[in-house]
């Protein structure tokens, strides 16, 4: 009973919260789908207006993206930078039938992260060792100092830190879920998996998240 | 309700989507499995940390970097035109082709010169008639050309009467 007690104390907030999120998300979505359809178009008969116009709309999410996936600021750069180029090459491809533009977006994002993650294999087997892990310490040493209970941007930071260290398919689920709210619909269109799979992914990614931050004497 | 049917319904749960016999269902399950009961509350946990982090925002000048970029040239060549609009309505049905108020007008604009053609076609052809029928007619009465055909003819019957006399 304990266990269902401490569960429920813990989803209760969270459930109302989660609802009036996706019933907003959803709104807001179905506007947002019309307007890219036709920036697509506008940008499509050469509008430079219009591309200026999708570009400053998406460059916040396909950055938090490539920043939440990397966890470097300076690689989230260029590969935002990447991901626009690759956008602009492969704009005429894009239909209205195969799901919305933030979502073939969002697939566009994931598949050149998941290039650069394979390119870059070698090079952070050395890395991650020596550089993540004292990195992660250092910044729960100095919120170790107060209550425990962070948030916001040092939140943000610890989150990230503990981000490196989830798989990359458990780290992706993540990151298109909690951080940029996706449908597990529009997640599994991403990823090119069942909606199952995202689920149970997100299961996994999550308790190993937790375990990560408690690990490191962060209060989850 | 077993382990692997409680994985994929717990996100469900967590985000408040499930129906009440579910949630009973899920909540007993939880009651009587510690492995799953900590997979729930860590789950749920990490759920709760994230709410608290702060969004990322992209630094300031990175949308200007991105238009900055070279190898982006809105500015296409014909062909290029041409082929994106001939691609937006490949496998549409005729109809929504039709529909579209640019080709309808030109469909229209064609239609509307083929008929004033036709009508105007008749009375034209009257007229370059009777054009060339006075060109010509001036052509023969010039005196220089009435000359140089009676002196032709005069030239001809001069050598009609020669070859009679040589027979």
């Amino acid at each position: 009973m304990a266990a269902i007690a401490s569960v429920a104390q813990i989803t209760t907030p969270g459930l109302l919260l989660s609802q009036a999120k996706a019933a907003l998300a959803g709104k807001t979505r179905e506007k947002c789908l019309n307007a890219d359809t036709q920036l697509v178009e506008r940008c499509l008969s050469g509008e430079q207006a219009a591309w200026e116009d999708l570009v400053k709309i998406h460059t916040r999410r396909v950055y938090s993206i490539c920043f939440r996936f990397t966890g470097s600021e300076a690689e989230a750069q260029d590969l935002t930078q990447e991901v626009f180029l690759r956008l602009f090459r492969s704009l005429r491809s894009f239909r209205v039938g195969q799901g919305s533009f933030p979502v073939w977006l969002a697939r566009l994002t994931r598949n050149l992260l998941i290039d650069h993650y394979r390119r870059t294999r070698m090079e952070r087997a050395t890395d991650s060792i020596e550089q993540q892990l004292p990195m992660l310490e250092e910044k729960v040493a100095m919120s170790a100092r107060t209550d425990g209970l962070v948030a916001g941007r040092e939140a943000s930071e610890l989150l990230q830190g503990a981000l490196q260290k989830l798989s990359p398919e458990l780290r992706e689920t993540v990151i298109l879920r909690d951080l940029e709210e996706l449908e597990y619909r529009e997640i599994a269109q991403v990823l090119n998996v069942p909606e199952g799979t995202v689920k149970s992914r997100l299961n996994r990614g999550r308790a190993e998240l937790a375990r990560i931050l408690r690990r490191h004497k962060v209060t989850v | 309700m077993r382990c692997a049917e409680l994985e994929i319904l717990l996100a469900d749960y967590l985000d408040g989507a499930v129906s009440g016999a579910e949630k009973l269902a899920i909540e007993a399950h939880l009651a009587g499995c510690a492995v799953c009961a900590e997979l729930a509350r860590d789950a749920a946990g990490a759920v709760a940390f994230m709410d608290r982090a702060a969004t990322v925002e992209a630094p300031p000048g990175m949308v200007a970097r991105i238009l900055a970029d070279d190898r982006i040239k809105l500015r296409r060549l014909w062909t290029e035109r041409l082929l994106g609009f001939v691609s937006q309505y490949v496998g549409q049905p005729v109809w929504r082709l039709l529909w579209q108020p640019r080709l309808a007008m030109g469909v229209a604009m064609v239609v509307l010169s083929i008929a004033m053609l036709g009508r105007m076609w008749g009375p034209a052809e009257n007229q370059v008639h009777r054009a060339w029928d006075r060109t010509v007619k001036q052509y023969e009465s010039l005196p220089l050309v009435s000359a140089i055909q009676s002196q032709l003819e005069d030239w001809t019957q001069d050598a009609g009467l020669n070859g009679a006399q040589d027979q």
